[in-house]
């Protein structure tokens, strides 16, 4: 059971998505802030969902602390920003991310990145 | 040789002249050399409560104010006379003036010499009017038009940080009617799935109203940007397509797509095109049943004749038509206009906020284009978008002077070398070709064998190897470069097309990039290097004077992450005297500080010649007037508006102009 990273800070989108991935047979952890989920990457998760706009430590930062660690480094990491503003997506990526969704999440679209990072099913 | 009918027009003119000096509309008064009255007008009685009898007065006993007064009144007063006498003429445009009872008055006055017989100066000629009334009346315009200003600002500030407000339950209502919908049909409450549907795509529509009024306040208060990219129009429009096929096929309407061959790329904001696109998009389904609708678009080079240069220009043209109910040629004159649908009655038949063709407008002329429209009521609408091929970014967080690039202390590194190990000949040409485009220069080698010896050659800033080669995998030859202490810390750029990071990375490749390559990201990826490697030769340090110790902390930790180092202050003097002992590479200036605060601070820098070239980025919660903004000019490199964004949206841009800054060391 691929085993997923959550680090989202509102209480609501944590508690949707955490769920939904539940359903679909993941295995989801959650991390409030970038701090945090920098400390939780380190139990190696297959793959991270990182929200951009965290408090104490943002996403950019956590990205490119969890990028510069090397028992980290390799854990693809997937961006997700409140905005769909153009240059977010260059930013995202420029931190080390692996790929980028914006918010509102579409539940579909995200699901068919995760796979597709994880080589399973979609 | 008088003769009486002459004498008596002379003695008419003289009555006249004097009829016309006494009664004009004015306050005159002629004066000699010794400023002494000889003709006054009424008015110049009137007007100053003057008796008759100051003819033969010398004026600055008429006005005793001049002396008993205002002794510093009395020496301007004279020196302007004695200057006109000298200069002929002097006028004021307004002046205030207290009149003996106390009375506050705004006056407008010239004063002119005139000729004696002898062809001399014989004194001055004055006039002066009240303009206190006028002065009142222009005071109270530009205060009402600054309420006005500030409360049109107040209002789209507002309504920017409402919309913002309104989204965050709306997705809540959004995300959590998906989940329900997706719940249903697993357990097979297939009934109650259609009504959750409902309830998701009104709030799906509330969104979208919601954002259109973000959008347009942005764009009144001035903050909406621009961010300029690369991007192949083909694949946009197909995306388009791809979003707005359910809408059309909603009113039984067919798309019909035509792509000229010539499209190509365009450079421009992606996110503002693929918007424009679906607006007119989603109004041509909108007004238009089982018809046709049409997306064309095409390249079109044009000689302009307005450039100096008459260098060919391309432009990208978008046009939208659609077999609909049509317009007007009144509804069309006011399509564009924002809260200004084609009639109220619109609104309750169609919906929509129509803004959507406003926002339009306004993001292709901030693009440098334009949108027309062509329309017959009853048999359908055009739409037309002409975009330049390769937008400028002008957005409003233009550096206000040219940025000034840290003083380089050692000299600019030479071009960057890459090194890329490929046996597919085709795969080399297109990287050496499009590398070189990017200021790298390009080695090759044909096998892993070759590669390695000519990495020990050329020992290249990062290497592009492929994973599968015919001669040696391309696992081994990354061993043998991570093996090799000379090689070991070059960056290499594993292409690939299987999707094997994960042995990658343990084998120490720093990137990955999967086959087909894309060219933005590669080139993206070496620019990374490139700063990289000039950074470890020439360290950044940055000095952050900032009051608030949060943010100070925030952006000292933001700056650590990125190896930079810095130096903090608490205000204008504790950085004045770091300086002494220490030159940052650049400064991060908050402008309400205690002590000192910023304009005081950076007056005291520019005085500073070894200070004066260090880039200064103000960080400011003050809206920043026009006097401020003067003040500033010249002083700084970036101004970045602290209350206009959420803590993290100003640490993100704070980041994003000192990578600019830094980076421009060339």
């Amino acid at each position: 059971m691929p085993k997923i990273l959550l680090v989202e800070d509102n209480e609501m989108n944590r508690d949707m998505l955490s769920r939904r991935l539940e359903r679909k047979g993941f295995e989801v952890e959650v991390a409030v802030d970038g701090v945090q989920g920098v400390e939780m990457a380190k139990a190696r998760p297959d793959l991270i969902l990182m929200d951009m706009g965290l408090p104490v430590l943002d996403g950019w930062q956590a990205t490119t602390q969890i990028k510069a660690d090397p028992r980290t480094s390799s854990i693809p990491i997937i961006a997700l920003t409140a905005h769909a503003i153009a240059g977010d997506r260059e930013k995202c990526l420029q931190a080390g991310c692996d790929d980028y969704d914006t918010k509102p999440v579409e539940f579909p679209r995200l699901l068919a990145k995760i796979q597709a990072l994880l080589g399973t099913g979609g | 040789m008088n003769t009486p009918s002459s004498d008596r027009s002379q003695s008419n003119n003289e009555s006249r002249l004097q009829k016309f000096v006494e009664n004009a509309p004015a306050a005159i008064a002629m004066l000699d050399v010794q400023m002494r009255y000889l003709v006054v007008s009424r008015r110049w009685l009137t007007d100053y409560g003057l008796p008759e009898t100051i003819v033969g007065q010398s004026h600055y006993d008429v006005f005793p104010l001049f002396q008993a007064w205002d002794a510093a009144e009395f020496d301007r007063h004279q020196t302007i006379y004695t200057q006109c006498l000298s200069a002929n003429r002097a006028i004021c445009t307004e002046e205030q003036w207290t009149r003996a009872d106390g009375t506050i008055d705004w006056l407008r006055w010239e004063i002119q010499t005139w000729e004696n017989d002898s062809g001399g100066v014989g004194g001055l000629i004055m006039f002066v009017e009240t303009i206190t009334e006028t002065k009142r009346a222009e005071r109270s315009l530009y205060a009402a038009k600054e309420a006005a200003e500030a409360a049109n600002r107040a209002k789209s500030t507002f309504l920017a940080n409402m919309s913002h407000e309104l989204r965050t339950p709306l997705n809540a209502i959004i995300g959590y009617s998906e989940m329900l919908v997706e719940e249903a049909q697993d357990c097979g409450y297939t009934e109650i799935a259609p009504d959750l549907e409902k309830i998701r795509s009104a709030g799906k529509h509330l969104l979208s109203l919601i954002n259109d009024i973000l959008d347009i306040s942005k764009i009144e208060a001035g903050r909406m940007d621009l961010y300029v990219e690369r991007f192949e129009v083909a694949q946009l429009v197909a995306e388009v397509q791809n979003t707005i096929r359910p809408i059309v096929e909603k009113n039984r309407n067919h798309l019909h797509v035509s792509l000229a061959p010539n499209l190509g790329s365009m450079t421009a904001d992606l996110t503002k095109v693929r918007q424009a696109l679906f607006n007119l998009l989603s109004n041509a389904a909108k007004f238009t049943q089982q018809g046709r609708i049409e997306i064309d678009a095409r390249r079109e080079v044009v000689i302009d004749e307005e450039t100096t240069s008459r260098r060919p220009q391309s432009y990208i043209v978008f046009q939208v038509s659609d077999t609909g109910i049509g317009m007007t040629p009144e509804q069309m004159e006011n399509v564009f206009k924002a809260f200004d649908q084609a009639d109220a009655s619109t609104t309750r038949q169609y919906g929509g906020t129509g803004l959507g063709l406003a926002i339009t407008r306004h993001f292709c002329q901030m693009m440098g284009g334009e949108i027309r429209v062509e329309s017959e009521l009853g048999a359908g609408s055009t739409f037309t978008i002409r975009l330049p091929a390769r937008v400028r970014p002008l957005g409003k967080m233009e550096p206000i002077a040219p940025i000034t690039p840290p003083a380089p202390t050692t000299p600019t590194t030479p071009t960057n070398t890459v090194l890329v190990i490929d046996d597919d000949p085709a795969v080399r040409e297109l990287i050496v070709r499009r590398l070189k485009k990017e200021g790298f220069s390009i080695e090759t080698a044909p096998t892993g064998k070759e590669g390695l010896q000519r990495a020990r050659e050329l020992c290249p800033d990062a290497i592009i190897l492929d994973v599968l080669m015919r001669d040696m995998n391309g696992w081994s030859v990354l061993s043998a470069l991570k093996a090799d202490p000379a090689l070991a810390e070059i960056p290499v750029i594993m292409s690939t097309i299987l999707d094997d990071r994960n042995l990658g990375f343990t084998l120490g490749a720093s990137d990955f990039i999967t086959k087909p390559i894309d060219n933005q990201r590669l080139a993206r990826l070496l620019s990374k290097y490139k700063k990289r490697k000039t950074k470890t030769t020439l360290p950044h340090q940055i000095l952050i004077v900032e009051d608030d110790a949060l943010l100070r902390e925030m952006l000292r930790r933001m700056l650590d992450v990125a190896h930079w180092g810095t130096i903090e202050a608490e205000n204008g003097r504790e950085a004045l005297e770091m300086l002494r002992s220490q030159t940052p590479d650049l400064i991060l200036l908050d402008l309400m500080l205690p002590e000192m605060d910023g304009f005081e601070f950076l007056q005291q820098l520019r005085q500073t010649a070894d200070w004066r070239s260090i880039p200064v980025v103000v960080v400011t919660a003050m809206e920043l007037t026009t006097a401020d903004i003067d003040r500033l000019d010249g002083c700084v490199s970036q101004i970045v508006q602290k209350g206009a964004y959420s803590r993290d949206e100003l640490l993100r841009q704070v980041r994003d102009l000192l990578v600019e800054s830094l980076s421009e060391d060339r």
